[in-house]
């Protein structure tokens, strides 16, 4: 029955929405220094199947796409692959990060997949304890 | 199955439980030597998997030693149609020594996996060295585990619980699973199980004399209908805690064969077969008991008698209830199980209620539809049941199962029958049954051509959706697959005239579209006739496949990449869904 009902669901919501990625960290830092916005990080890897929902069920979402795009210069970086800076150390994937004033602001991590209403409360919540 | 994964993401309920694990404690492997072969244990903690396709084993010194044949142990199907291992991954590997003067090896393997929280850990690298001299006289291990770089460049900050995201998840499932079993609760309702309870309610209302009117019939049945709640509630919080800790068991083939058929049983007393209850003398005592309580009056006698008639409708209703217990035991959360519990008691409660205030006025009949009430819920419980089958039988004997629920509840409704005289309820079971007959036919007929999902019976028969490397289906754009970077640049050097590149993706909801709606579009076949295609599907996401992206500067599909001369157009780049119309306006310029 949940299948079905879900099945519907998928019908209903396709309407879509990206999110605009910066190129790479040292580009999300100046963006985020000209325009004022902290970085979003989102660490990921290859094989994280929560990677792929959240990039393909919840950043596609316009309400997600939008709140991201409008509060942040949002990042991808890959937890093998890419340098972290040494303040980011995530366990796992997706770990997502807040980082404010070129670095010297960091959020605790925000760690795990979750659907966008949660996402973005959890995110909200997030920016309120940075204490913007 | 690409589909079919999409769809299942969808389906994804990233649970509540989310205590954030470190690597080390989601994983626990030891290794041991014996009799040629290496046996190789990882015990898992809760709620976390591995996954099957992302095991990496090796032997060194690699030219004196190597991996025998084997093949690991069948695996389960996770949320997104991978192959996951949970509980404990046991497996044994035989080595093949070459070199006879060898003295010791070195297993490795690399593993990865997953947390039902949502986090992905990274791969992890053990190494065991083994000493195959000792090992032909008892065995013995000389362990020297090491995590490999990504692992050991992410030392856990530990977290607590309130630190992850799942914590703060209010999931809309919660409300939905919520509604359904209120919904089940007033079904319930309709069964002849709370029927007993009328004249104990009424008997109660009747006791109280003159001082009766709406509103305390009402508190009165309210009371009743509450502390009949809670004491479901208590049932569904027991299964909620216990469940959590039979989960990692109910993964378990046999357990899920035993559920099933516990379903299947409870399924046949539905349709009358046989009839569970209590004991008569049990309930002729309680009965008693509750008589006596009701008529010392007051409120506490009325909760009193609530709880207990809980009690003796309870194995009347107890195939729904146990169907919910069990459901709620997989969800292993004893909030929810409490509330979905208590919202399913209000729902049957309900009748109850009006009853109570309305002093019988508004009383259903009662009679043969009744039992009909009670073949619907028999024929949901075999549904459960083969819903729980599904995950471990092959897809074609759950369809063929699909089939047969169908087809064979469509007979009991009489699909096959004649109407008769009697025209209208018949004229409708009839009508249902038909369909029901119908889709069922469906179901068997693609149960012979391959079909696995139930909802897309007729897939064999349909076009066919863009295949992995490419082509977008017949009618539509011809594409050349291009797996590599060096493969694509070589293809757009040797190329004079206009090139368009397509980066994809099966998990990216915009490709699709972009697949079926604008890549179909006459006119943009029209327009691109001169163009020369490739495309990149990048659903694994691989190292080659990011190497690619990276190199073009793009962070991820749909993305299209559009070159003259061997050189790229920028301003020509897409990105997103573009209809057939924006798209021919960013090609018309080419």
């Amino acid at each position: 029955m949940r299948k079905i009902f879900f099945a519907l669901l998928l019908f209903a919501g396709t309407l879509f929405a990206e999110v605009e990625w910066a190129m790479d960290y040292s580009d999300a830092l100046a963006e985020s220094r000209e325009s004022g916005k902290p970085v979003l990080v989102m660490i990921s890897q290859e094989s994280c199947n929560y990677c792929f929902f959240m990039k393909s069920q919840v950043f596609t979402k316009p309400k997600a796409a939008r709140f991201i795009n409008e509060n942040f210069i949002p990042v991808e970086l890959d937890l093998q692959s890419d340098p972290l800076p040494p303040y980011l150390k995530p366990y796992g994937t997706p770990t997502f990060y807040i980082v404010a004033d070129g670095g010297k602001k960091v959020s605790r991590p925000i760690v795990g997949a979750a659907k966008a209403d949660a996402f973005i409360e959890r995110i909200q919540k997030e920016l309120e304890n940075m204490g913007r | 199955m690409r589909v079919l994964k999409s769809v299942l993401l969808l389906l994804i309920n990233i649970s509540l439980f989310a205590s954030a694990l470190s690597v080390d404690e989601a994983f626990k492997p030891s290794a041991s030597f014996d009799n040629g072969k290496v046996h190789l244990k990882i015990e898992l903690a809760e709620h976390i998997h591995l996954t099957k396709d992302l095991f990496k084993f090796s032997v060194e010194p690699k030219d004196r030693v190597s991996l025998g044949k084997f093949t690991l142990p069948a695996a389960q199907k996770d949320d997104f149609g991978d192959e996951v291992y949970a509980g404990v991954f046991e497996t044994d590997i035989p080595i093949e020594v070459k070199d006879r003067g060898l003295k010791s090896f070195t297993f490795v393997v690399t593993y990865q996996g997953c947390s039902d929280s949502g986090i992905c850990y990274p791969p992890v690298t053990k190494r065991y060295d083994f000493d195959i001299k000792a090992a032909a006289e008892g065995f013995k291990v000389v362990e020297g585990a090491e995590p490999d770089s990504a692992a050991k460049k992410t030392e856990e900050p530990p977290l607590s619980e309130e630190e992850s995201i799942a914590s703060t998840l209010k999931s809309k499932s919660f409300f939905i699973v919520l509604l359904t079993f209120f919904g089940f609760g007033l079904l319930l309702a309709l069964t002849p199980c709370v029927f007993p309870m009328i004249p104990i309610l009424s008997s109660i209302i009747v006791a109280q004399g003159e001082g009766m009117n709406a509103k305390r019939g009402f508190i009165l049945s309210l009371v009743y209908v509450l502390s009949m709640a809670l004491t479901y509630t208590a049932a569904g919080v027991l299964a909620g805690l216990f469940g959590a800790n039979i989960q990692a068991a109910l993964q378990n083939p046999w357990v899920i064969s035993l559920f099933s058929l516990l379903f299947v049983a409870l399924a046949l007393s539905m349709f009358g077969f046989y009839e569970l209850q209590l004991p008569a003398s049990l309930q002729t005592k309680i009965s008693r008991t509750s008589d006596q309580a009701g008529k010392k009056g007051g409120l506490a006698g009325v909760a009193v008698m609530g709880f207990l008639s809980a009690l003796i409708v309870g194995p009347c209703v107890a195939p729904p209830l146990a169907g919910a217990l069990i459901y709620i035991g997989q969800t292993g959360d004893a909030l929810l199980g409490g509330a979905a519990l208590f919202v399913m008691s209000l729902g049957m409660g309900l009748p109850l209620l009006l009853i109570g205030t309305g002093a019988g006025r508004f009383m259903p009949k009662p009679g043969g539809w009744m039992s009909t009430v009670s073949r619907v819920f028999g024929v949901v419980m075999l549904g459960v049941a083969i819903w729980m089958l599904s995950r471990i039988v092959p897809d074609s004997v759950s369809m063929g199962l699909w089939a047969v629920l169908f087809i064979v509840s469509a007979i009991y409704m009489g699909a096959l029958e004649p109407i008769g005289e009697k025209r209208s309820w018949s004229a409708l079971y009839k009508g249902l049954g038909l369909v029901s007959l119908i889709y069922g036919s469906f179901l068997l007929f693609g149960t012979f051509t391959g079909a696995t999902n139930p909802l897309d019976p007729l897939k064999a028969f349909k076009e066919r959706p863009a295949s992995v490397t490419g082509a977008s289906a017949e009618a539509g754009l011809r594409f050349v697959g291009v797996e590599t970077l060096e493969e694509l640049q070589k293809e757009l050097e040797s190329r004079n005239g206009p090139v368009m590149v397509d980066f994809r993706a099966d998990w990216c909801v915009s490709c699709k579209e972009l697949e079926e709606n604008t890549f179909r579009d006459p006119d943009v076949i029209e327009a691109l006739s001169g163009f020369r295609l490739y495309q990149v599907d990048v659903t694994q996401n691989s190292a080659e496949q990011k190497r690619i992206m990276k190199h073009f500067g793009i962070f991820g599909p749909p993305a299209i990449l559009f070159f003259k001369d061997g050189k790229e157009l920028r301003s020509k780049r897409v990105s997103g869904y573009k209809n057939p119309e924006e798209f021919l306006e960013i090609v018309k310029g080419i």
